[in-house]
């Protein structure tokens, strides 16, 4: 067992993708537990049998169409009428305007990809020093994915919600929970703009309310999307699947019919993209849920947490510890796999120590969004690195202040846990 | 002769997942306006809906498996020499092809232990049905990472 446990960690090293990772300690596990391997392929096959779990596909479909869109360019003019006149105004535009494009792509790198690309350069010229700007438009990937309705904060709702909590996860109470935390980084990271702005002339436009009656008629079509998302769910009208189907065609009704930005000709090809990614993050779900049972099966989260009582004595040092452990997990995993193999394990220690498990999972995604531009592992580094012809290393010093500053909104967030449960 | 095969199945690949998604929203939306409009719903809808899900999610897998999407720790990689990167793909995409082998071995095992005491999975299907896309899935995708060990190897951060 530990020598073969031992070959798949060092394949994993070597950059053998993780659901065989995982499917591979899942298959040594039933073996070493004298278990019929076919056990593997039938908890596999249970994800076919899970309610909610179509929200995935859905939403990120519309994630993708919206970002194929000119709704980046909409929403970056209409941030910039209403909030351009803002000492740091551009900064503080790209940040929103980042955070709600996340949200609806689920960190998927397709911020930097759709936002950063043409902020970037805007940022410069206006006078942003060059270091601050890259750090913005890398840190900003992965803003807003605390914000309904992002993917790892569904993953984490589906996963946790299979784990029949007191008090249980439910995707409504996580959506509203996310708010607060996610609004307390945009106004911290915003802060930090105005002081870097507040000696660039040129950053200070006038405000203009005839150009915001414009940019408020230019994206008319896109402003209903929160409601679309949140309306049905919070009226009881819609449960979280439902709303992810109605904002998708909202959103293909949008972009294709109405908008045209989308071609018909170009659609199978973006949905099949969509589905790629779907596909890779499911798969790695699907491992993950035999690797858990079989974990379970071993009461492996029930002696941790024997352990961990001999050793952490008190909820907020487990929290604590949980920071520094995130932290590490994110440097090297990406937000998906981390949910999905963490969740099981730590949620039922978390609530053992009396931690509210909404609390808990807005805290690890808060937590795992800062392994985003953390070298040696973050997605958002590297695709920065690809786009903006940088190198790791200059943007990781461009990174420090905003990991600084996300670190300790996480902070915040986990010693506070009245800011993700206020609203529910 | 053979690059315009490839090209003619990867974008049969494409539609076939371009559909199955259509398929499922417009399955999701038929419920909604079914339940609000006329306070009813198809039975089966349900589970078609979470076995289409597993569908498209193996699927979208293979595809993933063809565009170099699956999620990987590729740190070291990274930073080791090309010759070395090199070695390191063709271990970990040979191993992985092996694990999908496996996995696929058992699913046909479970398609094979559903089919001795069969179900309904909804009237007029048996469970077994749907459970065949374990198998094949996973031995296709066994299959593409075989012949990708043999190909360059993935770029990082290429892909957006």
């Amino acid at each position: 067992m530990i020598i073969g446990l031992l070959i798949v960690l060092m394949l994993a090293a070597f950059g053998m993708p993780l659901f065989a990772v995982i499917a591979a300690i899942a298959l040594l596990g039933f073996h070493n537990a004298g278990d019929d391997l076919i056990s593997v392929a039938v908890e596999y096959y249970r994800l076919g049998d899970k309610p909610g779990l179509i929200a995935i596909p859905f939403f990120t479909l519309a994630g993708y169409l919206l970002g194929e869109s000119g709704t980046p360019q909409r929403l970056v003019r209409l941030s910039m009428s209403l909030l351009g006149w803002l000492p740091g105004g551009l900064a503080i535009v790209a940040i929103i305007a980042c955070a709600f494009f996340t949200a609806f792509t689920g960190a998927s790198g397709m911020t930097i990809v759709a936002i950063g690309a043409f902020l970037y350069p805007a940022l410069v010229k206006a006078g942003y020093p060059e270091r601050y700007s890259l750090g913005l438009v890398t840190s900003s990937g992965s803003l807003g994915l605390l914000f309904a309705p992002s993917l790892p904060l569904i993953l984490y709702g589906f996963v946790a919600g299979q784990l029949n909590t007191t008090p249980p996860v439910t995707m409504k109470d996580l959506f509203l929970a996310g708010l607060l935390p996610g609004g307390l980084m945009v106004l911290m990271l915003s802060i930090h703009a105005m002081w870097v702005g507040r000696r660039i002339p040129k950053a200070a436009a006038r405000f203009d309310a005839g150009e915001l009656w414009a940019a408020v008629k230019d994206a008319k079509w896109e402003l209903p999307l929160p409601l679309i998302v949140l309306g049905g769910i919070y009226s009881g009208k819609f449960a979280a699947s439902e709303a992810a189907a109605v904002t998708t065609l909202y959103v293909l009704i949008v972009t294709v019919l109405i908008k045209k930005e989308i071609t018909l000709r170009k659609l199978p090809a973006l949905m099949s993209e969509a589905m790629r990614l779907v596909g890779a993050i499911l798969i790695i779900l699907g491992a993950a849920t035999a690797l858990s049972n079989w974990l379970v099966d071993q009461e492996v989260p029930t002696k941790m947490f024997q352990f961990s009582t001999q050793h952490v004595h008190s909820g907020g040092m487990f929290l604590l510890l949980l920071n520094a452990v995130l932290l590490l997990v994110g440097m090297f995993m990406d937000i998906f796999s981390a949910i999905v193999i963490l969740t099981p394990l730590l949620v039922p220690v978390a609530v053992g120590y009396g931690i509210n498990p909404i609390h808990f999972g807005i805290v690890m995604l808060a937590n795992l969004q800062i392994g985003y531009f953390m070298p040696p592992a973050g997605m958002d580094l590297f695709i920065a690195a690809y786009r903006f012809k940088s190198n790791i290393l200059t943007l990781t010093r461009a990174c420090i202040p905003f990991f600084l500053i996300v670190g300790a909104a996480v902070l915040i967030i986990t010693w506070w846990p009245w800011l993700s449960l206020a609203l529910l | 002769m053979i690059p315009r095969l490839l090209k003619a199945l990867y974008w049969a690949e494409d539609l076939l997942l371009a559909l199955l998604v259509s398929a499922l929203l417009l399955l999701a939306l038929s419920q909604i306006g079914l339940r609000m409009f006329f306070h009813t719903g198809l039975e089966w809808a349900e589970p078609v809906s979470r076995v289409g899900v597993l569908w498209l999610a193996m699927l979208a897998a293979l595809g993933a498996a063809r565009t170099r999407r699956h999620i990987a720790i590729d740190a070291l990689p990274k930073i080791l020499s090309p010759s070395g990167r090199r070695a390191a793909w063709i271990v970990s995409q040979l191993a992985t092809a092996v694990i999908c082998g496996m996995l696929a071995w058992y699913s046909y095992g479970m398609v094979q232990m559903e089919r001795s005491a069969p179900a309904a999975f909804v009237p007029g299907i048996p469970s077994w049905w749907p459970m065949l896309i374990m198998p094949a899935g996973f031995a296709l995708m066994s299959l593409r990472f075989a012949v990708a060990a043999f190909g360059p190897p993935h770029e990082p951060g290429a892909e957006e």
